[in-house]
Order: structure tokens, then sequence, then C-alpha cells
């Protein structure tokens, strides 16, 4: 599977590198990058895209350090990567295709041992120590839709392949390998000027998390040394001294899914409606002893809605985008100590963005935009009557200015400001299940995500093909700034106190074909 | 057609399970049906319930009629524990029973799943025998393999807790047999472990054809016995015996029977047994070949080898897995059946048979557990015998041994710790006493 998933991504670079265009467009202004970034996930969107040949390579450094933020989430992250992409329309084909790795380094990692760092997950192992985490991750897909009936019928469909290994240095250290393999088959109609595509989801992963100790005191230790005790966590408060079990934790995910994409291309107005229903079903379970029975540790299931609206606007002098999305994710699990449903997770996220972009002069011109994002959260332990539910809204407003003073040189100077409101929250901890979990995550994030704060962003990008002849060239600069402003509820048993901001800083080169 | 399908997808979700609630549980306490006729108060016995997934303990005491309800706990799986502490004078006045320590009557039920939303459960308190033999001391670990003596240097003390003079002529030592399967591991879709314990069911094992083949009697893997003429070896009250697994001084270099000889590298980390009471010399058994550190010392007596398992030499389980119980018989044991592990799918000649002894004769057991929860296996001693487990805090090969703590001191005479719970009973020594003087 790997290598042809590599045959076709390498097919449409190399067709993609065959002559220079003005991709570099596409990627310099905010509204057709918010296009390309959403149009690469389906077939349908991308026959509607008027690109025929698009490509481009990434190497790229993130790093964020600072105190403010969930528990579960390192003090410091420094990202290096590199990713690729590339569109390519020939006869009757349409293809794309993507390829990333990314490896990070982490300080300070405490109570996670997470491969993928989800937060809704209920099952995996934590420590009290903090530690030092790598992780390695491989991104590879494409997609790939054939014409069938002339301008009328295509069929087609999209692969993701995705590994990612964990790692780390301290006692209890584990290692975690997650891949999954999703695979997208899909047909879209044309009628005329609208584009309905439909689309099936199923897809298999698996992840092994592996605990190993090098000091053998502190794998023997149940109360010398707390802080190096393993504990199987299993939801949100509910966990187990899980010191000395041998065994790896598996799991095993099968997805489902089906996604619904409507499109309307009219002479000034261009739509993209996007509908998504995903289910995920999870296995974890460790293996017997002289046995080929798993013993479960608990079922996991998940359904994702998913709605996004995309409207471009052009006039003679400006270019506007409207974008509403809205995602509801609905989790619960099952435990096999109770064979009955211990955690639940609902997450409800909207968001809505505006950009009007005034470009009537050719070689200045700016952009104006104003989001507003509402997230509620609810997650809900029941074994330990542990409930917290806690709902925010974040509006920011944006500025930006693209110059090109000439066709060899493109600049963007971009500024985001945003504020964080916390709307309604609710924690309830029954006084006697409080326990480790409590103080150390439950009561810290609860004080977290119920706090304001300001954010500032601003970001830096130049386009040149000065450099390379062959490819044009680019750079950017981005740093966000997140400040604790009020913080509304602390608690006495609280292990751990909230930093006051975090900081985030990206740089990254990009070739463009 | 997207609708269609959607919900032929959500048709196949999983989640026809019951979200988890707060659940009632109400409990009832009644005494052992053999103490009929007898009134002890059961007022305020102590219930403990101790959550078996994050630790939490819950206590509470129960009413006059030995009721106590708690009607809002986290559903889980519990291990539940009732204790009433009877006064020597009250014991003494109810039963006609002189008994220097106040009695203890305790109650366990291990691994109680609390997830209806009323559960109801019934403990009976039973009480072990009253001043009789105690295990006041096992060395199971062992000491440093490669510094130490290893395994060669393990023992029990077993000790006089009554006021009279107690003869070991014809006591018994045994360690249990059941599965080492870690509970977490137990695979009960092979049908011969008890559900909620884990361990063998023996109403599966062939042949057996007794209800209460588990509640009732365990299985020995070994059983030896002091022999004597009956008043060969008295033990008065507050002392104890000695028996090694070799009886010789570990410390000093030794010639196996294989020849060669060995000496410990660092003499501090093990003990001195030549002048242990008894000991077990396997030199003497047919049909095998001892390991060469079985050495017989001549002027220490022998045990009675009835059943050895596998073993070529008194050999404990360092790691914690074994339950040592001691007892006399007013019946021949010969004449006790043997039963091959349930876990046998037929009986050939070569199938180990194990012997299976009534609990009523028992006089004390010590189950021990490993260090780690993860790695426990299944209780093999009823709750009747040892409610709760021990350990060396650091393990195998650790040079620790458990000594069983003292209740209190008459006339300068030592009364131990026996409510049938050693994880209540015993302590910890870092290396092991071999002078029978040492009390905690």
């Amino acid at each position: 599977m790997l290598k042809n998933l590599s045959l076709i991504f390498l097919l449409i670079l190399s067709a993609s590198v065959s002559a220079q265009n003005n991709s570099d467009s596409l990627y310099f202004y905010n509204q057709s990058l918010n296009n390309l970034n959403i149009d690469h996930k389906s077939n349908t969107y991308l026959l509607s895209n008027p690109i025929s040949k698009l490509g481009s390579v990434e190497l790229f450094y993130n790093n964020y350090s600072g105190g403010y933020k969930p528990v579960q989430q390192a003090q410091k992250n420094t990202l290096v990567g590199l990713y690729t992409e590339g569109i390519n329309k020939f006869g009757k084909f349409t293809t794309s295709g993507y390829f990333g790795f990314t490896k990070t380094w982490q300080d300070s990692l405490i109570w996670s041992t997470k491969g993928l760092e989800e937060d809704h997950q209920p099952y995996y192992y934590g420590s009290i120590k903090s530690g030092s985490f790598e992780r390695i991750k491989y991104n590879l897909g494409g997609n790939v839709s054939y014409n069938l009936i002339k301008d009328k019928l295509y069929i087609g469909g999209g692969t993701n392949f995705m590994y990612n290994n964990s790692t780390r240095s301290t006692d209890p250290r584990p290692e975690v390998n997650s891949y999954n393999i999703i695979i997208t088959p899909e047909a879209t109609y044309r009628f005329k000027n609208q584009y309905v595509g439909l689309k099936a989801k199923w897809g298999y992963g698996t992840e092994e998390t592996s605990i190993s100790f090098k000091n053998n005191d502190f794998k023997l230790s149940t109360n010398g040394y707390p802080d190096r005790v393993n504990y199987l966590i299993m939801g949100y408060g509910l966990y187990k001294n899980n010191q000395g079990v041998s065994k790896p934790l598996k799991r095993l995910d099968k997805y489902y899914g089906l996604g619904l994409d409507y499109i309307l291309q009219l002479s000034a107005l261009k739509l993209k409606i996007s509908l998504n229903y995903d289910n995920s079903k999870e296995d974890f379970y460790q293996d017997l002893d002289n046995s080929t029975n798993r013993a479960y540790v608990g079922l996991y299931d998940t359904d994702n809605l998913g709605f996004s609206l995309y409207a471009d606007h052009q006039t003679k002098n400006t270019n506007s985008q409207l974008i509403l999305k809205y995602a509801n994710q609905n989790s619960n699990d099952i435990n096999t100590i109770f064979y009955a449903i211990n955690y639940r997770y609902i997450q409800n996220i909207g968001d809505i963005k505006y950009l009007i972009h005034f470009n009537k002069n050719e070689k200045t011109s700016t952009e104006l935009g104003t989001s507003l994002t509402y997230k509620k959260v609810e997650k809900n332990d029941f074994a330990t009557d542990h409930l917290v539910n806690y709902s925010w809204l974040e509006p920011t407003i944006s500025g930006a200015l693209y110059i090109l003073p000439n066709a060899n040189h493109k600049f963007y100077m971009g500024l985001e400001i945003g504020y964080r409101k916390p709307l309604s929250s609710n924690l309830h901890v029954d006084a006697s299940q409080e326990n480790l979990f409590t103080n150390w995550i439950v009561y810290p994030d609860y004080t977290f995500n119920t706090s304001s704060a300001y954010k500032v962003s601003s970001e830096f990008k130049y386009i040149t093909n000065k450099i390379l002849k062959q490819f044009k060239t680019g750079f950017s600069a981005k740093a966000s700034y997140y400040t604790k402003d009020k913080v509304y509820q602390t608690f006495n048993t609280s292990k751990l106190g909230l930093g006051d901001n975090l900081i985030n800083v990206n740089f990254s080169f990009k070739l463009y074909f | 057609m997207f609708i269609i399908l959607t919900s032929v997808i959500t048709s196949c979700k999983r989640n026809d399970y019951a979200e988890l609630k707060p659940v009632l549980l109400a409990v009832n306490i009644s005494l052992d049906p053999t103490l009929a006729g007898i009134d002890f108060p059961i007022k305020s016995t102590t219930v403990k319930l101790t959550n078996l997934t994050n630790g939490n303990i819950l206590t509470g005491k129960t009413d006059e009629n030995g009721k106590l309800t708690l009607p809002n706990i986290s559903p889980g799986n519990y291990d539940i524990e009732a204790l009433l502490t009877i006064s020597s004078a009250d014991y003494l006045a109810a039963t006609g029973t002189v008994s220097e320590v106040d009695v203890v009557f305790n109650s366990v039920l291990k691994s109680q799943n609390f997830i209806k939303q009323t559960n109801d459960i019934s403990l009976v308190l039973k009480t072990g025998k009253v001043g009789d033999w105690v295990i006041k001391q096992v060395y199971y670990a062992g000491s440093n393999t490669s510094n130490g003596a290893s395994f060669r240097d393990t023992f029990i003390e077993i000790y006089n807790n009554s006021n009279q003079t107690l003869y070991a002529d014809s006591l018994y030592f045994s360690q249990v047999y059941g599965s080492n399967t870690k509970t977490t591991a137990v695979d009960l879709t092979k049908g011969y472990y008890q559900t909620t314990s884990k361990q063998f069911d023996w109403t599966k094992s062939i042949g057996m054809n007794n209800a209460k083949a588990n509640s009732d009697y365990l299985y020995a893997k070994t059983l030896f016995m002091i022999e004597g003429s009956g008043k060969q070896y008295p033990v008065q009250p507050g002392t104890s015996i000695i028996i090694a697994s070799t009886a010789i001084n570990h410390k000093a270099p030794f010639v196996g029977a294989d020849g060669k000889t060995t000496t410990v590298k660092d003499p501090s980390l093990t003990i001195d047994l030549s002048k242990a009471d008894f000991e077990v010399y396997l030199g003497n058994y047919p049909g095998i070949t001892p390991l060469a550190s079985d050495i017989d010392n001549p002027a220490i007596p022998n045990l009675k080898v009835l059943a050895r398992s596998t073993g070529k030499d008194l050999l404990f389980d360092a790691t914690g897995r074994d339950s040592y119980v001691v007892f006399k018989s007013p019946v021949n044991v010969s004449t006790f059946s043997k039963y091959p592990s349930p876990d046998e799918v037929s009986v050939g000649t070569a199938t180990e048979l194990y012997i299976q002894i009534p609990n009523k004769y028992i006089s004390d057991g010590v189950e021990i557990e490993t260090p780690l929860d993860a790695n426990r296996v299944p209780k093999k001693l009823s709750s009747s015998i040892d409610a709760g487990g021990v350990f060396v805090s650091k393990g195998q090969y650790s040079s620790q041994s458990i000594i069983r703590k003292t209740a209190k001191t008459v006339n300068g005479r030592r009364i131990l710790a026996d409510s049938n719970n050693s994880k209540n009973d015993f302590t910890e020594l870092d290396i092991p006493d071999v002078t029978k003087t040492i009390f905690k």
C-alpha cells in the first residue's frame, strides 16, 4: 500500500514540477489558502478548483514554551518537519497527494504517555514524573478521480496512511507505536455549475504502548517512589495502579464514515458545503497469559458530526470569504470492569469567520477579518463522580497587508488580536472521590479552561523568484503570544499552578512549483 | 441517501450499555452459625470497603442487627472486610473459654462487584482457633542470588501462642497449591476458575464430588510432618521452633552433594541456620536427586515428607506466591482424598494429585503476596484462615522476613497478634531472626 501511495504521490509531483506557474499566489493570499487547505481533502472540491497543476515543499520549525496550558501538554515543544503536496489534472484524471514528516521534542510532560495527543482519549498510561518525549510522525495520502461520463460523473477515492512513534527517556518510559490507514471511495456528479459528491470512509488502525524501566527500584516499588508509579487512566478520574504490568496496552481501531459535498459555482459567488459523519470504534486490551484470548480493558466509541460552509464572493474591488464551521463529538466508553459506560465526552465547536480583501490597488492591498469561535466541552467520569463542563467564546479581529512591488517579490504582514472569554462552567467532584487524578489534572485543567486570556499573533511572509530560477521561494515567520487575563477558580488541593503565558513561534522555508 | 447510509452506520454502534450511577450497598453481618447459642453483640462491627480500582477506602459501623447501609457509593469492584473485636472477658463470659487476648472475628470478601442500583452483601464473622500454634516468622524471600545464599537459607518459625505447653509431634506444615496465574491475566473462559476469586474451581477437578470443595478445604502442594513419639518435642508457651530448608550455617562455605564448595560472597546478607530445630531433607526421598545444596545436618531432625510436588528441597517462592499453613489432624492424613489440579483434562499415572485438607483443622495460615499489585495471584487461603496477605517490601532475595507483631505481654510472655489477617498481624525484619528472641 505504501509503495502504491508513494507512486501516486511521485506521479503528481513530477507532473507538477514540469512547469513553473503562479501557485505561490494561492498560498500567499489568506482566502485562497483557506480554499486550498480544504480542497485537498475532497475530490469534489478538487474538481471544482480551477487550478490544474500545483505543488509545494515546505521545511518548517515550530517552538512553543510556557505554562499557560493544560496539564497534559508539554511545557516546551520543538518541532521540525517537512511537508509537500501537489495537485495535478491530466486527461480524465484529477489527482492530489501529500507527504508529511515531523519530529518533535517535548520537555516536562506529565501524566500522559499518549502516542497521539488527543485530549478526549480515556485509556492511556500516565505517571506523576515529568519526562522528555521524542515523537516521529509520517503522514502520507492522496486522492484520485476519473471522469467516467464526460463532465458528468467522476469516480475515485482517497487514502491516508499515518505512522506515529513516541518514546520517553524517563522511568516509566513508554514506547508507543500507532498506525492507521483510511480509505475514502468517492463519487461526484456534476450538473452544469453544481457538484454533488458522496464519499464513504473506512479505516483500520492499531496502537501498542509498552512500558519499561531502566531502574529496577522504580520498577518494583509501590510506595517508595510514588512519582514513578505507572497508572492506567480509564476516563477522567478513574485510574488504577498499573505498576508491574509487563504486557503492553494494545488498541485496535475501526473507522467508518460518510461525507456529502455540494458546490455551487456562480459568476461571482462560490459556495462549498460539506456534511460529514464519522464513527470510530476503539478496543483497548491486553493479552492474557497462556491464552489466545484478550483481556479487554475498555471499548471506546466516537461519533463525529461536522458541517462546513465556504462562501467566496468577488466584486470588482474586493474578494470576501465567509466560513462557517460546526463540529460535534460525542464519545463514550464501555469499561470492562463494570460493563457499563463510565466515561462520556461531548464537544461542540462552532466557528464563524469573515475576511474581506480590498484589491483595487494591484501593488498594495489590505485585508480585514473577524472571527468568533465557540467551544463547549463536557467530560463525565461516572465511577468516580467527576463532572466537568466549560465553554468559552473567542472573538478575534485581524488585518493583513499585501505588497507586490513587482512581479518578482511578494510581501505579507498580518496581525491578529483575540480574547478568550469563558462562558458557563461547572465542576462536580464528590468529596469522597477526590484522588490523585483530581488534584493533578482535573483541578488545574479546570482553572486553565475557565480562565480568560488575550492572544496576539503576527505573521510575515516573503515570496521571491530571485533565489532559485526554477521555483519560487517563500519564507515565513509567525509568532503568537497568549497571556492569562483572569483566573476565576483555583483549588487548595491542586498540585499545579497555572502559568502566565505561552509563546509560539514558527519559521518556514517553502518552494512553490 | 446520506441520511439512510448514516442511519446504517449509527445502527451498528455498541453503546447500548447503561451509564454508571452511584449505587446502594446493604451490608448484613452475622456470626458463624457454628456459634449458635452464643450471644455476641454484633453492633458496631467495623465494615471497610476498599475500591480495587483507585484504592479509595470507605468505612462504617453496623447497627445492633448487624446491618449497614451505604446509599451512595461509586460502582466498582471492592474488597469488603468486616471486623468485630470481642474482649477476652466477654469471650469468656459467652463461651466459657479463656482467651488471653481479645478475640477477633472477621470476614473478607474479595473483588466484589457492586454495579447494580441496589446491592446486598452478607458476611459471616468467623474466628480462627484461639490460643494455638501460629506462624511467627517466614523467611521466604531468600538473599541476594550473587552475593548471598539465594533460596537456600529460607525457613519458617512456628510459635506456641497459648499459655500451655504444646507438643510439636505430628505437627504438619504445608505449602498450599493453587493457580499462580496473575489475577489480571486469568482467562475465565477456560471454565476451571472461580469467577470472583479467579482461583481454581476445585469442583471442576476430575473425580471431585463435593460442592464445598472450594469453601471448606485447601489443597496441599507440599506436606511435611514433625515425627515424634507424642511428647518428644515440647514447646513452651511463648517459645517457637524453626523449620529450615537446609539447617547449616549459610554464612560459611559448604560442600554440596555434588562435591563442590560454595562460598557466600557477603555473609552479612544471610544467616546461620545450623541451630534450627528441624529441617527438610530430600536426599532419602525415593526417585529423585535432590538439589546439591540440600545437605543433611545429622544433628537436626528431618521432617517426614508426605508430599513434595516437584520440589527437590523445601523451596519457598521468593517472589511471594506461596501460602503456608500449620495444623494438627485428629485423623490420619493418609485418609484424606487427593485430586488433580482443576486444569487437568485427564488423569494418568504421571498426573500430580493434591491432598485435600479440611480448613477446620488449620491452626494458622499465612498468605504471601507479591509487592506489586499487578503481579498478584489469586488467594489460596479462605478468609477465615487469612483475610489479607503480606509481603516483604523489598521483594525477592532481599534478606527480609515477615514477623508477627506482639499483641500484648502477660507475665513476660509475648502473645502474638492473631486476627487471621496477616496484613494487619505482620511486619518485617531486614535480616531474619534465627535466635527466636526478637519480637515486634
